[in-house]
């Protein structure tokens, strides 16, 4: 069975915007990311949660929360 | 002409870490830091002069009519259409997508690393910081003004007060129009751009935010 990918992306009333992904590795969400938002915000500056940098353990998992930016799983 | 052979010209782009949507913002910020904005629109030199007349020295009339011509010059700069804004620091505001990134063209050698990463990185931290001063700033200031009306402290002639409204209006409007734009400009490309990777979409509204949850199966 596949993992579902998730990827949850939030806007804020002042426009800036906060995401977090499940289900999906930490390079490729990076990338993933990138193709959603890339063209919105810098997602290569995105501050990353914690989660991202754990290892991975069954499904992967990470998130970023940043003003505007925008990040990615382990 | 100078040689161009093992050269490259790269363009660095870098998001501040709010979006900069405001251009009065900008211009503030831009003086607050000491650089000038090339070719500035002159409503937005008008608007500053004006914004720096209004004194309590001032007559009544004469505030009033500031006021007016400041809430007019608010709503004329709002309608501005300017997707590049050039700053004497050889920097450029670049609008893309409902905000300004900031960026700066340089030429360096092939395979040579950056040279201008750094130096936006940290002009765009400086200008982070002002851009959102001044906005605090000039939240501020209407927010005193409406609280000294509200309170009968500032004890102004209805004409007055009703100038003073109307300039408060103009401000807080077109700052609200510019986030409701942004807000749009996103909704719409998570919208489009999920759909085109495959994804099912869905939309919340969470009080006065936006949320998408888009989920695919690989």
């Amino acid at each position: 069975m596949c993992n579902v990918e998730t990827i949850e992306i939030i806007i804020n009333e002042d426009g800036t915007m906060t995401s977090d992904a499940t289900g999906i590795a930490g390079e490729i969400c990076e990338e993933e990311l990138q193709k959603i938002l890339g063209a919105l915000t810098d997602v290569n500056n995105a501050v990353l949660r914690t989660e991202y940098h754990e290892p991975s353990a069954g499904i992967k998992a990470g998130s970023a929360k940043t003003h505007q930016q925008v990040g990615a799983g382990d | 002409m100078p040689c161009n052979r093992g050269y490259i010209t790269n363009w660095n782009w870098t998001e501040a870490q709010r979006p900069i949507i405001d251009l009065r913002t900008v211009y503030l910020a831009l003086k607050k830091l000491g650089i000038m904005w090339n070719e500035a629109p002159q409503s937005l030199n008008n608007w500053h002069a004006a914004r720096n007349s209004l004194t309590s020295s001032q007559k009544v009339a004469q505030r009033i009519i500031s006021l007016s011509r400041l809430a007019n010059l608010v709503n004329e700069i709002q309608i501005l259409n300017i997707p590049q804004i050039t700053l004497s620091n050889g920097m450029i505001l670049s609008w893309r997508n409902g905000s300004y990134s900031i960026g700066k063209q340089e030429r360096i050698r092939s395979g040579q690393q950056t040279q201008t990463g750094a130096e936006i990185s940290q002009f765009v931290t400086n200008f982070d910081a002002a851009y959102a001063s001044i906005e605090i700033e000039m939240q501020n200031e209407l927010d005193n003004i409406l609280e000294d009306i509200e309170s009968g402290k500032s004890q102004l002639a209805a004409e007055e007060i009703e100038a003073h409204r109307a300039r408060i209006d103009s401000e807080k409007n077109a700052l609200n129009k510019s986030r409701q734009q942004l807000r749009e400009t996103r909704m719409k490309h998570v919208e489009t751009v999920g759909e085109t990777l495959g994804y099912a979409i869905r939309k919340q509204r969470i009080g006065k935010k936006i949320k998408y949850v888009l989920v695919r199966n690989p």
